[in-house]
């Protein structure tokens, strides 16, 4: 019986549905790809994202509960604009409620393919919940899920994806938080 | 021209729609960001067809969907559903809707969609 897949190419796979997803919404004007994983030390996350003072962007959802796993996508507010632009033009980017639509659309695109893709790592249906906005700093930010997630296992998962949209990147990180519990089933498809 | 009614809670959704089907000679009369408000713009505007997001807030895509169809039994509705969505979508076909749109989409896809379910396609 050949070893189940990897953390990693559960996630990557992940990002490559969500990817032809994207193109498809946005007529292939933006592209999504993984740029890498690893895990990162929970207390060290604040200073990935240019440091805990750094205003950022993002999307978060509850992927299951019980024991209880959360994906969380953090940009910069220029990432954001990029994203957004392609989509809905230059008259979006003075219409807040129009940028925040549009990530929270990208948001449960992603939310949705990761949720389907660990749902068959895990051997369970992952019911989602709604995408919730972010727009914060990253320290206020990543203290508010830690502190939301009892008994958090650490370290944390940390995709790094890259969307490219009518040719200039925007850079994002996806963080993957869960209750220890789910660590060792986690580990167990991590493969390595 | 043909009048359509938008339902979605998604600003950007309602947009996407819009954008694709307003080029094409669809007259967009109205938006809704729920179930509730789609059965009063369904009241006021009698559009030829509703596009109808199922998951909303106050009232969701099916429920609006029954009681349209109770207010007009030729209504004609076409669903924006995700793609896990399937027992949503047997209880749509159940009450009638003329359509199933997975999204995210293509522009391409809602506009033949919306052309099918008007009897626009030869």
């Amino acid at each position: 019986m050949p070893p189940p897949p990897s953390l990693s190419k559960v996630l990557a796979s992940a990002v490559e549905d969500a990817n032809t997803k994207v193109m498809r919404m946005s007529s292939d004007r933006i592209e999504l790809h993984s740029t890498g994983m690893h895990t990162v030390p929970l207390d060290e996350i604040g200073g990935l994202l240019g440091g805990e003072t750094t205003h950022v962007v993002g999307v978060g959802m509850t992927l299951a509960r019980d024991p209880l796993l959360r994906y969380l996508m953090v940009m910069t507010p220029e990432g954001r604009r990029r994203i957004v632009l392609p989509l809905v033009g230059e008259a979006a980017l003075d219409d807040p409620a129009m940028m925040e639509s549009v990530l929270e659309e990208m948001g449960n695109i992603l939310g949705s393919t990761l949720a389907n893709a660990l749902a068959t790592s895990l051997g369970r249906d992952l019911r989602t919940g709604t995408p919730e906005l972010i727009a914060d700093l990253a320290g206020a930010i990543l203290s508010s899920v830690v502190g939301s997630l009892p008994d958090v296992a650490d370290p944390v998962p940390l995709l790094d994806v890259s969307f490219r949209a009518d040719g200039e990147a925007a850079n994002a990180s996806m963080f993957l938080f869960f209750e220890a519990s789910l660590a060792e089933k986690l580990c167990l498809v991590r493969g390595q | 021209m043909p009048e359509v009614l938008i339902v979605d809670d998604a600003l950007f959704m309602r947009k996407l729609i819009r954008d694709a089907l307003e080029p094409l000679g669809f007259v967009v009369v109205g938006e809704a960001a729920n179930g509730r408000e789609a059965l009063e713009r369904f009241s006021e505007l009698a559009p030829d067809l509703v596009t109808l997001d199922i998951v909303m807030p106050e009232m969701d895509g099916l429920e609006a969907l029954k009681q349209i169809r109770m207010q007009d039994e030729e209504a004609k509705v076409i669903m924006i559903t995700a793609v896990d969505q399937r027992d949503a979508m047997l209880t749509a076909m159940n009450l009638g809707v003329a359509d199933f749109v997975v999204k995210p989409f293509e522009p391409e896809r809602i506009v033949s969609a919306v052309e099918k379910a008007l009897g626009r396609v030869g």
